[in-house]
């Protein structure tokens, strides 16, 4: 089986990683375009090539950074998220937003 | 009788002359209307239709393997439209009504065989989507019915009523399901479309596109420059990839299909059985080998490897449904490259690139589509980008402004 | 409250998510932090625990913290905190503390009490900032599997190597077990070495007979309270 080697349990085989998604910039969404926006959640460079990414070790509920190569399946390194995240992203709530998300009922 | 065919037997030129089925292309002209790319099931399905409907011959489908040699050759050969969105089930409603008669059109059987789909629902919640499903099919003529625990063991006596411990509560039973053979339909229309003029150039890879101000323009090949009226991609697990040569992105991500095939075995199963919860899809071929596959990949990658935790996972499921599996050999194991969309629904007409046009983001479910998309996407190239009502809905640009097509639920598994 | 040993377990308030697996391997039942647990599971409960025998101990009392401050709140309230995440180590009074990343810590109640302690500390205020408390109780179920084979056992079940030699005493693995996630502990526990499985509780029915499947060729099988502690 293929292995993984997780930042925090060691080499772990592949079948305890949930694959994340590519690491990218998220664009303001209070500010952005519908197509910025759209670009950010569906449209993708999906090249054969070095990507970086986020996965979960599921049994520790860990998320870390992985770069694999998408044509060999070759998992260059992996590492925790401290490294490229230093400080706590905090969501600001907007005053129009606030009332989105509301039933019919509301 | 016995003197004709001594005569003939005794003559050099024998009446009714060979001719081969697929002309051997020779050079590449400097010029073509239309270039597809991708010699699959669709990109010569295009080539076909544009020359039996609309006179434009002067066309080439560039494969850079062989006729259907990726995915048209990969997949699991279903064909059906009990889809769940009214845009899906329209669409796949039109490919099955051509597939029905596919052999008459090519003269050439494409062992076209219509015994019905089956799939499990297992849990309440799957029954009720099961039964818009349903509904949704036979508002557009097609015929979908549930069905209860004692038809499906009628239709399927060697099914497990409790796969998984999982209880099988209703079937989607879906009469117009059907399979064929794969290559024969890409060879069909391969033939149907060089014997009108077109030319099928194998080995002859794209290296780049030729966009001009926006407007695509030609082509490099490793054989040499080829320009051209306008592009038609059509190259399955490859989109992104062609796409990033002409200049943008797509909403895809490429993942790793994996499907296997047991040893042959006498004539057990009629349907093509699937199940919604086990992930998993079982049919027989006509040859008696058992075909299954379950969902993709769970990453992307573009590398045709075989796993085996997916193998083991899937055949426990396989297992489940016919525990006499338990006793078959597998024959042969291998996957397909599938560009999947984030609603699990084509891509197909315009591009950001002028005359640049997308069938693309096919997934799982590009076979049974393949008649269908190429006598639409002959319609946009013909009419020089006017985009047919019944592939409207699958723009890309759908992705911008959120008007997904969800088919994630009726595509999961069943492909 | 009646007689635990003539109760029935569905009578109990406070009991394990899987009783019903184990309710007709039980000769008689205690109770333990004021859950219900097996006292004797049959006449050889001494013998299978030596070779390998297996109890749910959900309803133990076991709390968490996560965040920057976790592991100086623990320290605070005389807790050892191991100096690296998948390591154990055992307080003063018998608790086990997991570190089970950089910044998640549990506690588990000694085998030698009622859980008092544990429920003494949850009750504590966290520090103000950086420190959460985690609800291990009721989103996990507590397995123990003891005896000489338990390592043999797990071999059959989960890809990561728990022989002694590879995972002593005071190590912990989170990995996948019979294909569901488990953190596996192995720690000092009553009387002896055992592993401690901890699982989402709605798996615990399905881990349950995973393991005694496992443990079948052992001649391993379900034990209780007394033969541990």
């Amino acid at each position: 089986m293929k292995m993984m080697p997780c930042p925090l349990n060691g080499l772990r085989n592949i079948s305890e990683f949930v694959y994340g998604g590519e690491v990218t910039d998220m664009p303001d969404h209070t500010t952005c375009s519908d197509r910025e926006w759209a670009e950010y959640v569906f449209y993708t460079d999906n090249q054969i090539q070095v990507v970086t990414e986020w996965w979960l070790h599921a049994p520790s509920s860990y998320w870390f950074i992985a770069e694999r190569h998408t044509g060999s399946d070759e998992i260059l390194r992996t590492y925790d998220p401290s490294e490229r995240f230093t400080e706590r992203v905090d969501f600001e709530q907007t005053e129009d937003n606030t009332t989105t998300g509301g039933g019919s009922g509301s | 009788m016995a003197f004709s065919l001594l005569k003939y037997g005794l003559r050099k030129d024998y009446p009714f002359a060979h001719k081969p089925d697929l002309p051997i292309a020779g050079e590449l002209k400097s010029h073509y209307d239309v270039v597809i790319i991708g010699g699959g099931g669709h990109g010569v399905a295009i080539a076909y239709y544009l020359a039996k409907y609309h006179g434009i011959t002067n066309v080439a489908v560039l494969e850079k393997g062989y006729l259907g040699g990726g995915n048209t050759a990969r997949n699991t050969a279903v064909i059906r439209s009990n889809y769940l969105t009214s845009e899906g089930v329209r669409f796949y409603k039109a490919s099955v009504n051509l597939f029905e008669r596919l052999s008459n059109e090519f003269d050439f059987n494409i062992m076209y065989s219509q015994r019905g789909q089956l799939t499990l629902a297992h849990t309440d919640a799957t029954v009720r989507a099961f039964r818009q499903r349903a509904e949704v099919n036979r508002h557009f003529g097609g015929r979908t019915e549930l069905i209860d625990p004692p038809a499906i063991r009628e239709l399927v006596p060697g099914l497990n009523m409790h796969p998984g411990h999982l209880p099988v509560l209703k079937g989607l039973w879906h009469r117009d399901g059907a399979t064929a053979r794969h290559d024969a339909v890409a060879w069909g229309y391969a033939r149907g479309a060089t014997q009108r003029g077109a030319e099928l150039h194998q080995l002859t890879e794209v290296t780049d596109v030729l966009v001009d101000k926006g407007r695509a323009i030609g082509v490099d090949t490793n054989r040499g420059r080829v320009k051209c009226g306008c592009i038609v991609q059509a190259v399955a697990g490859h989109s992104s990839l062609l796409a990033a040569k002409a200049g943008f992105r797509m909403p895809i991500i490429t993942y790793p299909l994996q499907a296997m095939v047991t040893q042959p075995v006498k004539p057990f199963l009629d349907p093509l059985v699937s199940s919604s919860a086990l992930h998993c899809y079982v049919q027989q071929t006509s040859r008696g080998e058992i075909v299954f596959g379950g969902g993709s990949d769970p990453y992307p990658l573009y590398n045709s490897r075989s796993t085996l935790e997916l193998k083991e996972s899937l055949i426990a499921s396989a297992v489940e449904m016919f525990p006499f599996m338990a006793k078959l050999r597998l024959m042969r194991q291998w996957a397909g490259i599938t560009d999947m969309t984030a609603d699990y629904s084509p891509i197909m007409g315009l591009s950001p690139v002028e005359n640049y046009y997308l069938d693309a983001g096919w997934g799982t479910w590009g076979f049974k589509a393949t008649p269908i998309c190429g006598q639409t996407m002959a319609e946009l190239v013909a009419s020089g980008g006017k985009v047919p009502e019944l592939i409207a809905p699958f723009a890309m640009d759908r992705f911008d402004s959120f008007r997904q097509v969800n088919e994630m639920g009726a595509t999961a598994a069943s492909h | 409250m009646s007689d635990p040993t003539s109760m029935l377990p569905d009578q109990h308030p406070r009991r394990s998510l899987a009783w019903r697996v184990w309710a007709a391997s039980t000769q008689s039942l205690a109770v333990k932090s004021e859950g219900l647990v097996v006292q004797q599971a049959g006449e050889n409960d001494s013998a299978m625990a030596e070779r390998c025998g297996l109890i749910d101990l959900t309803v133990l009392e076991r709390t968490g913290f996560r965040g920057r401050q976790a592991a100086e709140h623990l320290e605070s309230l005389d807790l050892p905190v191991p100096d690296a995440p998948n390591r154990a180590a055992v307080g003063t009074q018998g608790e086990t503390v997991l570190r089970l990343s950089a910044r998640e810590l549990w506690v588990l109640s000694a085998a030698e009490d009622d859980g008092q302690h544990v429920r003494r500390m949850a009750n504590q205020p966290l520090p103000t900032k950086d420190c959460y408390a985690l609800y291990c109780q009721h989103s996990h179920a507590w397995l123990v599997l003891a005896g000489r084979y338990r390592a043999a056992v797990m071999a059959k079940l989960c890809g990561v190597d728990l022989r002694e030699s590879a995972f002593p005493v005071g190590h912990i693995a989170q990995t996948s077990v019979a294909r569901s996630n488990a953190i596996v502990v192995h720690h000092q526990w009553g009387r002896q070495p055992v592993f401690s499985l901890f699982c989402d509780s709605a798996s615990a029915d399905y881990l349950w007979e995973a393991l005694l499947d496992a443990m079948a060729e052992f001649e391993g099988g379900p034990v209780g309270l007394a033969a541990l502690v």
